[in-house]
């Protein structure tokens, strides 16, 4: 469980976020969305402690995230980082398995359930091809699944990903869904998911934040996400659809915007 | 292999120099641990030509081993501290860029030159004399039981290097990534800079420039598997010193300078052609 209490921060003399309170519940994927500059990753960036000096209280699993040990927090959230350097040598394989070392101990070597869970996310989003291939000759859109595998290899209670589809396609997309899905799928985790993608977070999520000016504007289930909140918040006239498999809403962009 | 056997043979039956291929495998065992221990990383690149350290530790040598002494320990303990100042430096101050890297090693070369200019018109390197000579072809061709601490030390090298081999990638990956191993960056950035001054004052003290600057063929070969990568290393490595030790024999010492930093050049040079994405 992840609890945010009256949690402000400031950036640059502007408040980044502020008086954000929320929980997060096990078993949920969360969806946070907002227009460019909203909050969206200092939020994220807040909870997963990369943001150390802020008000209020950030607890995960009822302790303030500022009093777990660095390799502690990273064993207990799977959080995206930047790509790595794009010169590195090292192959999709080995990255991956880097994703292990908060359980590795120290001079040992990895063990057999770090190689299968490896395994077992080269399969789930489908990397088998470019298991041998060094990251730097990895096009961005096979390097933007494997960013997603690195967080989900850790198999953390909590899982953050900032704007996952942004490199992908539309089959990556639907592989990391179902990945997601499964992640959450024995109710002990949580995803935390902040896209510009509407309409990834709408057929994922369940639950949306919305951000605005750093504090949340709004939130519900997926249903949340109609045209007026989206004409109000984003200033763009949109459709709204349903899809026919789950109910969920499909956002549609007119050309003429 | 046959020409390298040959050469060796050569050299030694004529000339009685000390067996060079134990020298290269010492030399190139240590080089090997030091690109492992300090591997691919941009900002802490293991090409020492690219950064002029090869031209800038055999001028210490050089005026250590004229005022000091040719013992490979001795030098290699007073020739540590300004390496790793100069390796602090480039690394952590001034060589952010492999550019500005590349300018600063351009001029420690041509410092060198001038240097080795210099003596050889003073007639100081002409002379058969062991102590100028330590700086170019290293100590240990004066003692081959210096070999054995050399090969412990590279072995324990090469086992760290095994051992750690995880979070050093880690570390490769950058500053973001490190902490998943619950260690700080900039200490063990610190650290690594210290064991890649030590390794290269180890091979440089030991083997001498001439020696030292053989190991750009270990970035000939810097993509492919480690074995292969240590075993052609060394192959190249044996067949270059084996050929500079023969030319000695008939040139100057001088000469055989001048030649092997032109090599180092060329070799600078070709290694930049190959990685321009890298260096821009």
């Amino acid at each position: 469980m992840i609890e945010l209490k009256d949690v402000s921060l400031i950036v640059s003399d502007r408040f980044g976020l502020k008086n954000i309170d929320a929980t997060f519940n096990d078993g949920e994927i969360i969806g946070i969305i907002g227009r460019s500059g909203s909050g969206k990753s200092l939020m994220l960036k807040t909870i997963s402690s990369q943001y150390r000096v802020f008000q209020g209280d950030v607890l995960i699993q009822h302790r303030p995230v500022q009093s777990y040990m660095t390799k502690d927090l990273h064993r207990l959230i799977a959080s995206s980082i930047g790509l790595p350097r794009p010169d590195t040598e090292i192959t999709l394989q080995e990255f991956l398995l880097l994703s292990r070392i908060p359980f590795k101990r120290f001079l040992n070597p990895f063990t057999e359930y770090d190689l299968q869970t490896v395994e077992e996310e080269i399969k789930t989003l489908e990397l088998q091809e470019y298991r041998n291939n060094s990251l730097e000759s990895l096009p961005s859109s096979i390097l933007g699944k494997a960013m997603a595998a690195f967080c989900l290899i850790r198999k953390s209670p909590v899982l953050i990903l900032d704007n996952p589809t942004a490199e992908m396609d539309i089959k990556s997309i639907t592989l990391l869904q179902k990945a997601l899905f499964k992640h959450v799928m024995d109710g002990n985790r949580i995803v935390l998911l902040a896209s510009n993608d509407l309409n990834f977070i709408a057929q994922t999520a369940d639950r949306i934040l919305l951000l605005d000016e750093g504090q949340i504007a709004a939130s519900g289930t997926a249903d949340l996400i109609d045209a007026d909140l989206i004409r109000q918040y984003f200033h763009i006239e949109v459709f709204i659809s349903k899809n026919i498999y789950n109910g969920k809403p499909n956002v549609h962009f007119f050309p003429e915007n | 292999m046959a020409a390298v056997i040959g050469l060796a043979a050569a050299n030694y039956m004529l000339f009685d120099y000390h067996p060079a291929p134990l020298l290269c495998l010492a030399g190139t065992l240590s080089y090997f641990c030091f690109s492992l221990l300090t591997p691919r990383d941009p900002d802490l690149n293991v090409d020492y030509h690219q950064s002029g350290e090869s031209s800038l530790i055999f001028i210490i040598l050089l005026a250590l081993s004229l005022t000091v002494s040719n013992n490979g320990y001795l030098l290699l303990a007073l020739s540590l501290p300004p390496l790793v100042l100069i390796e602090m430096y480039l690394h952590l101050i001034a060589g952010r860029s492999c550019r500005e890297q590349h300018l600063i090693g351009l001029t420690h070369h041509i410092l060198v030159l001038m240097i080795v200019l210099y003596l050889w018109q003073q007639d100081i390197i002409k002379s058969d004399q062991l102590k100028p000579l330590t700086a170019g072809y290293g100590s240990i061709s004066s003692s081959v039981y210096l070999l054995i601490p050399l090969g412990l030390f590279a072995t324990a090298g090469l086992l760290l290097a095994k051992v750690l081999h995880p979070e050093i990638s880690l570390f490769v990956l950058g500053s973001d990534y490190f902490p998943l191993a619950g260690l700080n960056y900039r200490p063990v950035r610190l650290v690594l800079i210290l064991v890649r001054s030590l390794y290269l004052g180890l091979f440089f003290s030991f083997m001498g420039f001439l020696g030292g600057t053989a190991q750009f063929f270990f970035f000939l070969f810097r993509k492919t598997n480690p074995v292969f990568k240590f075993l052609s290393g060394l192959f190249l490595i044996m067949i270059y010193s084996q050929l500079l030790l023969m030319l000695n024999r008939f040139l100057h010492y001088g000469i055989i300078l001048l030649i092997a930093m032109m090599i180092s050049y060329l070799s600078n040079y070709y290694l930049i052609r190959r990685r321009n994405t890298q260096d821009d």
